[in-house]
């Protein structure tokens, strides 16, 4: 698993923390200029359901209303190890 | 039909295509001189092919239209040579000029001016006197001149362009006339062979002083450094065709001037006559591709390449004296070869360039490359043509520079091995400057392929441009089609070239230098199969491809907004300046480009601290301008205004000055006889 | 030439072509392995470079919506450029396809057409990071050129010929050139001007994600699935083919100078353990260094012509 520079060379991109309202463009962009098949992972309760920024002014929503999201990762925060079980699912080693 | 009056026919078309210029209504003007001009450029032409094809001299003299001396002309397989050079740009521009006519050169002057440039610039190579040379030459001047100041009502710099290119030009004249008399003062007659007969008689020091003054006159007016400063002011400022003519084809006819009295006139001289040219050369070559890369006018940029283009053939010419001088005249021969087989391709390509460059001044109505972009999806075939044209200047195999660098390359290598110091010390420093020259000239030219045509527009104008109309495109289009084929197939320039060189340095003791289908340099290891590379690049190219499409699974692709970390506002703005893109190589070399920085801001009108706007401004001005021509002018100015002194308007001070005058020369004239 | 000739030459062509490619590859993936391991790493598998090209042919091709024919034509071009290099270079063998032409020169050339349309591909987004990584990648080879086109002068001075056949065959034959000053000097210039032309520490970072630390990476970020996975195959093709020229002209024992079968494998054999060792030696040296400034790039590329030059200098003083 690598880190790249651009989301053109991306299998996935993992987002983490509650999408704001100034993060809903460059979320979707990311999405978009990512080539298919792609990977969204949510890490962490903030990206996966608001978790304590729910209803907050800022607030849009989480991950999963504003991009379709494949694999999920709560906790606040996730263990090490669940969020190395869940990457090690998605590339199935 | 001799040959002789094929010239002449060629030469009385030109000159009816000038007046056809001059008296034909404006819609039909830049037509009906384009055809006769064709007729004179294949009449001329014919001639030369079968004076390199057959080695023999056609010659031609009649005693009437100048007086005292008559017109001589010769063409000798050299002069074939250049005349077949001035045809094969000047026939593309002038299909480029029908449709550009109705752009910029549909003037009556300018309409006329032109066919007689081309005439004269066919029949230059074929002067075979002094009088017939200088005729020639200076009319070549005057119609360049008129030529550069066609737009001089519109456009200040282009008044200030035409003076400086006549002030250069003259003198560059006046060193050549002086080179010449100083020739025929020790000969019986004017014409070259009488010259050259006797040139060897003459001492040695007056033989340096002859070769040092042609030197300084024919560079010149080839834009070697220090004489190239109206280069970049004339060549910006003319017409596209013409631009095209005086860059390919004139700039070449001071090479000619060169080889005319350093190879043929004075036969050769000592080692020292070409060392100098040798580093005027490589200097011309590292200052041209230097200002080329940090030049943001297109056509300034184009016009310091020839510069550069100029100085690697200079340095080929160097090379081959130094070659000849320490008796390896295979050798020397061999980079006569790779000089002219440079000046040949550099013509077409940089003929290219400047045709492409006017399309884009068309269409987009402006050539400061900071202005254009994304020209190539407005404007593909004339983007295509230019990028095919910058890939020839780079170098890039197959294409024909490529042909001349390799020439060059062999030449020097060939000739590291002498045993001779100064050769030693030379050849190193030339394969240097030319290596750094091939670099920047890349700079140059991805900076303006890469910032005026791909990305996006950065003016409205730019944003406007369309396709221009379809001559302009062909004529381009020739010239590229001749680059891709000079590359391909270089046997045929070469053949030619080589022919030329062995009527002008018979001692080489081979019948020919390169033979075979691909290149075989003989009596010395070197060969290059441009074919074959050629055939193995495009084979490369179609695997390539064709692994592509095999491999992938998906073979549609999806077009998307590019890649900006997300920001929701992409504009033209946002994209590299061609100021920013040369910007690393400005700093590596600043001590020696010292560019004029200039910052602007201005302050919200409530407080100082809030910046309003900000304008940020980089010229690299042209050190030798400064440093070398300016002082000269501001010394001429003040002394003129020291003399105004001497002119108070009175009549009896003038009768006093006469009087004295001439009382002072008829003491002198008592005393010294 | 007879049909069957020219099969074989073509055959051979192809052979060494695709073992440049796959042996490029395996190489990257090699160079990771022993920098992880320096690092203290396990690091990825040798032969991941390999299947990450696969799974990036199988991606989605995706295009900016200002880009031209360029953008999709410089992965190509660049891989071919390369392979034509590649056939022509001895490697394997002292006869490769094309030898009459195969020249030092053409090499060179040819590797710079394909690093100039690149550079032109990254202009072709109209993105920022674009422009500035062929800005400095220009900047690069412009200083870079010198120093090469001058090593290959040092290096055919004594051979009095720029054909790379000849130049392997007279090390060959001669054993003490290797020792001689001229050639000790343009090697070393040689090698840092390898480093800057494949874009290795210090001249560049291949794996770093800080645009503004980019040259050669800034000019690849559009490029997506299978056009990446030509630029990737490209620039592979590219290290394993400047490696081999390095270790062919300085110890070029193992070549095979016939063609027979025997001949051909030890070559190949002789080529890999060369090129292993010094690509070894290189992701040795890259984890004890760091990418220098920019801006003291031009300074290394005069050390490396200076160096150059006293090779030429060299050459012909000392006979």
């Amino acid at each position: 698993m690598r880190l790249v520079a651009s989301p053109r060379h991306a299998d996935g991109l993992l987002v983490t923390g509650p999408v704001t309202r100034n993060m809903v463009g460059p979320l979707i962009k990311t999405l978009e200029a990512t080539p298919h098949p792609r990977v969204v992972i949510a890490v962490g309760d903030c990206a996966c359901d608001c978790g304590v920024f729910r209803g907050g002014y800022g607030v849009v929503g989480a991950v999963g209303d504003v991009i379709g999201v494949d694999v999920s990762i709560p906790g606040c925060p996730p263990d090490p190890t669940t969020i190395v079980e869940a990457l090690r699912g998605i590339t199935g080693r | 039909m001799t040959a002789g009056s094929l010239v002449v026919i060629g030469a009385a078309l030109g000159a009816g295509a000038g007046i056809a210029g001059a008296a034909m209504p404006k819609r039909s003007r830049a037509a009906a001189a384009a055809v006769l001009i064709w007729a004179a450029c294949a009449l001329e032409a014919t001639t030369a092919v079968r004076v390199l094809a057959t080695g023999h001299d056609v010659a031609l003299h009649t005693g009437k239209l100048l007086p005292f001396t008559g017109i001589n002309l010769v063409l000798t397989p050299l002069g074939a040579l250049f005349v077949l050079l001035v045809a094969l740009v000047a026939v593309p521009a002038t299909l480029f000029g029908i449709g550009y006519a109705r752009h910029a050169m549909d003037s009556r002057s300018a309409a006329s001016a032109y066919p007689v440039f081309v005439t004269v610039m066919l029949l230059v190579p074929a002067a075979a006197s002094v009088a017939t040379f200088m005729v020639l030459w200076e009319l070549m001047a005057l119609v360049s001149l008129a030529l550069v100041l066609v737009d001089h009502s519109r456009r200040a710099a282009a008044r200030s362009a035409g003076t400086w290119y006549a002030v250069l030009t003259h003198v560059g004249a006046a060193a050549i006339l002086t080179a010449f008399l100083i020739l025929a003062a020790h000969s019986h007659g004017q014409t070259f062979s009488d010259l050259e007969l006797h040139a060897r008689a003459m001492a040695p020091d007056l033989r340096a002083l002859v070769f040092l003054l042609a030197l300084v006159g024919f560079g010149s007016k080839a834009g070697a450094v220090p004489f190239h400063v109206w280069l970049p002011k004339a060549h910006a400022e003319a017409p596209s065709p013409v631009s095209a003519l005086m860059s390919g084809a004139m700039v070449a006819l001071g090479i000619y001037g060169v080889v005319l009295v350093g190879d043929v006139l004075l036969g050769g001289g000592p080692m020292w006559w070409w060392l100098v040219v040798l580093v005027l050369g490589a200097a011309s070559a590292l200052y041209g591709s230097l200002h080329a890369a940090n030049n943001q006018d297109l056509k300034r940029l184009l016009a310091y390449s020839t510069t550069d283009n100029i100085g690697l053939v200079l340095l080929a010419l160097g090379a081959s004296g130094v070659f000849n001088a320490i008796g390896h005249p295979r050798l020397g021969a061999l980079s006569l070869v790779a000089a002219l087989v440079i000046l040949l391709n550099h013509a077409l390509f940089k003929g290219a360039l400047f045709l492409t460059t006017g399309s884009v001044q068309v269409a987009a109505g402006t050539r400061d490359l900071d202005d254009l972009g994304g020209l190539l999806r407005r404007m593909p075939q004339t983007g295509a043509l230019f990028l095919v044209a910058a890939a020839s200047i780079c170098a890039l195999p197959p294409l024909n520079g490529f042909v001349g660098e390799w020439l060059l390359f062999q030449s020097l290598l060939h000739g590291a091995h002498l045993g001779n110091t100064a050769g030693d010390i030379a050849i190193p420093i030339a394969v240097a400057a030319l290596a750094l020259t091939a670099g920047l000239t890349v700079a140059a030219f991805v900076k303006a392929a890469g910032i005026g045509f791909l990305g996006r527009p950065r003016s409205t104008g730019a944003e406007a441009a369309t396709e221009v109309p379809a001559t302009m495109r062909a004529g381009a289009g020739l010239l590229v089609a001749s680059c891709v084929v000079a590359g391909v197939v270089p046997m045929v320039v070469v053949s030619s070239v080589g022919r030329a060189v062995r009527a002008v340095l018979p001692h080489t003791g081979a019948r020919s230098l390169v033979r075979g289908v691909n290149l075989q340099l003989v009596g010395m290891k070197g060969a290059l199969a441009p074919t074959i590379l050629a055939l193995a690049m495009t084979v490369a190219v179609v695997a390539a491809v064709a692994l592509r499409r095999v491999a992938s699974r998906r073979p549609a692709s999806r077009v998307s907004e590019a890649w900006g970390c997300g920001r929701e506002l992409v504009t033209a703005r946002m994209q590299y300046t061609a100021t920013s893109f040369a910007e690393p190589v400005q700093r590596v070399f600043d001590d020696v480009l010292r560019p004029v920085r200039d910052l602007d801001v201005s302050h919200v009108a409530e407080s100082r601290y809030m910046v309003e706007s900000a304008t940020y401004r980089l010229t690299v001005e042209d050190r030798v301008e400064l440093t070398l021509y300016l002082p000269v002018i501001r010394a001429v100015r003040r002394w003129g205004q020291a003399a105004r002194r001497l002119q108070p308007g009175s009549v009896h001070r003038y009768l006093i000055y006469g009087l004295t005058a001439l009382v002072v020369t008829l003491v002198a004239v008592a005393v010294l006889a | 030439m007879s049909a069957a000739h020219a099969a074989g030459v073509v055959g051979a062509s192809a052979v060494q072509v695709i073992a440049v490619a796959a042996g490029g590859l395996v190489l990257l993936g090699f160079m990771r392995k022993v920098r992880a391991r320096l690092e203290g790493r396990v690091g990825a598998p040798i032969l991941q470079s390999l299947r990450d090209v696969r799974k990036l042919f199988r991606k989605e091709r995706i295009r900016p919506d200002v880009a031209t024919w360029i953008f999709p034509a410089a992965p190509v071009v660049l891989v071919a450029t390369v392979a034509v290099a590649a056939v022509m270079t001895p490697l394997i063998t002292t006869q490769p396809a094309m030898s009459g032409g195969s020249d030092l020169f053409v090499v060179v050339y040819l590797l710079l057409a394909g690093s100039t349309l690149l550079a032109l591909a990254g202009m072709d987004a109209g993105t920022a990071f674009g422009g500035m990584g062929s800005s400095r990648a220009v900047m690069i080879g412009a200083l870079a050129e010198p120093a090469l086109l001058v090593t290959i002068l040092a290096l055919s001075v004594t051979t009095h010929s720029s054909n790379f056949p000849a130049i392997v065959r007279a090390t060959l034959a001669n054993p003490g050139l290797i020792a001689s000053p001229a050639r000790l000097f343009a090697v070393a210039a040689l090698l840092i001007v390898i480093v800057a032309e494949s874009g290795r520490l210090p001249v560049d970072n291949p794996s770093t994600h800080l645009e503004l630390t980019m040259i050669h990476e800034a000019m690849i970020l559009e490029y997506a699935g299978p056009d990446l996975a030509m630029v990737t195959l490209g620039e592979a093709m590219r290290l394993a083919l400047l490696l081999g020229i390095f270790v062919n002209l300085v110890l070029p024992w193992g070549v095979a100078t016939s063609t027979t079968a025997l001949g051909l494998v030890v070559g190949l054999g002789a080529l890999v353990a060369k090129i292993a060792v010094l690509g070894g030696a290189l992701a040795f040296f890259e984890v004890f260094m760091a990418k220098l400034r920019l801006f003291r790039l031009p300074e290394l590329m005069a050390g490396a012509f200076v160096m150059a030059l006293l090779g030429v200098v060299s050459g012909l003083v000392v006979k």
